[in-house]
This record gives structure tokens, sequence and C-alpha cells, in this order.
């Protein structure tokens, strides 16, 4: 489920305006097999230790495990949840911290910690934490707020 | 198990890998439903009819996702990847083919990390991910050591 800390009620054309500092947006959800496999399909990416159970079981993990990739895209519904309006990814800095195995749930948090008003530039402190409350993916993004629908993405961020 | 896991010696500056993506309708969906993520142009259509179908933004990390396949060709199996960095220069659209390449950048051989930069283009030349990996190598197997175990730590993105 995902939820932020912006009003809920407000005139449409409020989700244009950019964000207040300290603004959050989060996202959970269990991770599955079929949730990596499917990731796998869509990338290309089959290395064994995501797809392969017999070889998961070998691994110092003792299952498969997510790709990082996958776990820190989660990111992506946190923001979704903080902007309606949309935004265009400039920049995303990740650290993979700990392995994501199937059945663990992910929350995704994405915090604003600056706003450039002119070039309308969000940068975010983004987390992801499993169920034990161990952070998996730590990260900085910087996002551009779309300002209309018609904007996206035409505009060069 | 594989008897040809990677290490830190197995590596020359240039190396590369390369992998091609075509970004389909298919895979938006998908990859919104993975992660949370706004496909909110597709999803919404009076949204998507106001900006155009040229509008319908790609999602940076989905566009980071292609090229980790590069990625796992060029150091899997063996690599742990601690970070990425990436830049999103320009949007990709619907319907692009995404050419990932990644090449080996530098080579730490003390602390056993390979940089490895990766780049996204489209069809039309337009460069629309720029980035880094870093890729961490466990000690070399001890001599008697189990053969064709895995090394400790295993997760190419």
């Amino acid at each position: 489920m995902s939820d932020s800390t912006l009003p809920k009620d407000h005139h449409p054309d409020a989700e244009f305006l950019l964000p207040p500092v300290g603004a959050r947006g989060t996202f959970s959800r269990t991770i599955t097999q079929s949730d990596i496999t499917l990731y796998a399909g869509i990338t290309g990416d089959f290395a064994p230790h995501h797809v392969d159970a017999e070889f998961g079981r070998r691994t110092r993990f003792g299952s498969t495990i997510a790709h990082g990739l996958f776990t820190a895209g989660l990111v992506d519904g946190a923001l979704a949840a903080l902007f309606p309006q949309g935004s265009l990814s400039m920049r995303r800095e990740l650290r993979f911290t700990a392995p994501v195995r199937p059945g663990d749930t992910i929350t995704a948090t994405a915090e604003v910690a600056g706003v450039d008003a002119t070039d309308r530039v969000v940068t975010l402190t983004t987390t992801c934490t499993n169920q034990r409350g161990e952070a998996v993916v730590t990260g900085i993004a910087t996002e551009r707020m779309m300002a209309s629908p018609a904007e996206i993405p035409t505009r060069r961020p | 198990m594989p008897e040809n896991l990677k290490s830190v010696d197995s590596f020359a500056i240039g190396d590369r890998a390369e992998a091609v993506n075509l970004v389909t309708d298919a895979h938006l969906a998908l990859y919104a439903g993975l992660t949370g993520g706004a496909d909110r142009l597709g999803a919404d259509g009076e949204a998507a009819r106001a900006a155009g179908l040229a509008g319908r933004a790609v999602p940076g990390m989905l566009l980071a996702g292609y090229a980790a396949a590069a990625l796992t060709a060029l150091v899997a199996p063996g690599a742990v990847t601690i970070g990425h960095d990436f830049a999103f220069p320009t949007p990709a659209r619907p319907g692009d083919t995404i050419r990932s390449v990644c090449h080996v950048e530098s080579i730490d051989r003390e602390r056993r990390v390979v940089t490895v930069r990766m780049r996204c283009t489209t069809q039309r030349g337009d460069l629309v991910l720029d980035g880094i990996a870093l890729e961490k190598f466990p000690r070399p197997q001890a001599e008697g050591g189990p053969p064709g175990e895995p090394p400790a730590g295993m997760e190419a993105p």
C-alpha cells in the first residue's frame, strides 16, 4: 500500500505544486519469487541467484534473492504516492546494504530533502526497509516535477 | 554449479557487454505493477490524449534494469553489486529500442572492486542513461575448498 504526508483533499491544480521539504511518501509490498522472475523476464537479467531455486539454496543466502534494481525500483512507488502529477527521473544514487529474499516485505520511503522552485527539481532521500527494520537499499533521488500533463515528458530534465 | 566464477583478476579495462531491449507497453504496465510506480499516462486516457502518445514517460529505473542484463553478462557469476549512480540525461519513449553498453572503467585490485560504466542509447542516438555500477568480488577460494561452491555474497544487479 502507499501513503504520503501531503493533504489528500486539495484543488486538482494543487497536485502540480512543488512539495515542501520533509514531505514523505511510502510504498509497501511483499516480494515474491513470481515478481523476481517477472522482473527477470522484462529486463533479460536471468542470473541464477535470482531465478534458480536450486542455485539459490546453495548460496549463503539460502534462497534466491531479488535484483537490487528491482528493490530500488520500489522507490518509484513511494514517489507515485508523493507526486500524483508524475515526475521525470534525473538521477538515482543507490547503495545495496542487505539482500531481499522471496517473502520479504519491503517498505520504500522517499522524503523531500530539497526543492529548486525555478527548475522544478526535487531532491529526495530514499530508503527501502524490510520487515525486520533493516535497510536494504539507501540512496538519493533527483526528480523533475511536471507542471502539467502536457509537459510529460517533452521537456528535457 | 558453475566453474566459471569470476574474480577481480578476471577483468581488464575496456571489457564490455551489450544488451538490446524494446520498450513495450507491456513492459511499462508490468513494471508499474511490480514497483507501484506511476504509469499515469498509460492508465489515464485523458491525460495521454492531452500529452500525446509520445508523452508517455519511461521510468529511468526500467532503463537501469535493461542495462543490468548487460552488467550481469559482464560480471556474473561472482560479483556483488555494492551500488550505482545513474543519470538520465534525456527521457526514453515507449517503442524505443534501448541499446545498453557496460564496460569496465576502473579496477581496484586491493579492494577487489570493479567500476563498470553503464550507458543506454536509443535508436535516435539519445543518451537516456549514463551511470556506473560498483562490483565487489570475494576473496579467492582457499585451496582445498569445496569445488563449485558459489562465493560468499552473490548479487549481480
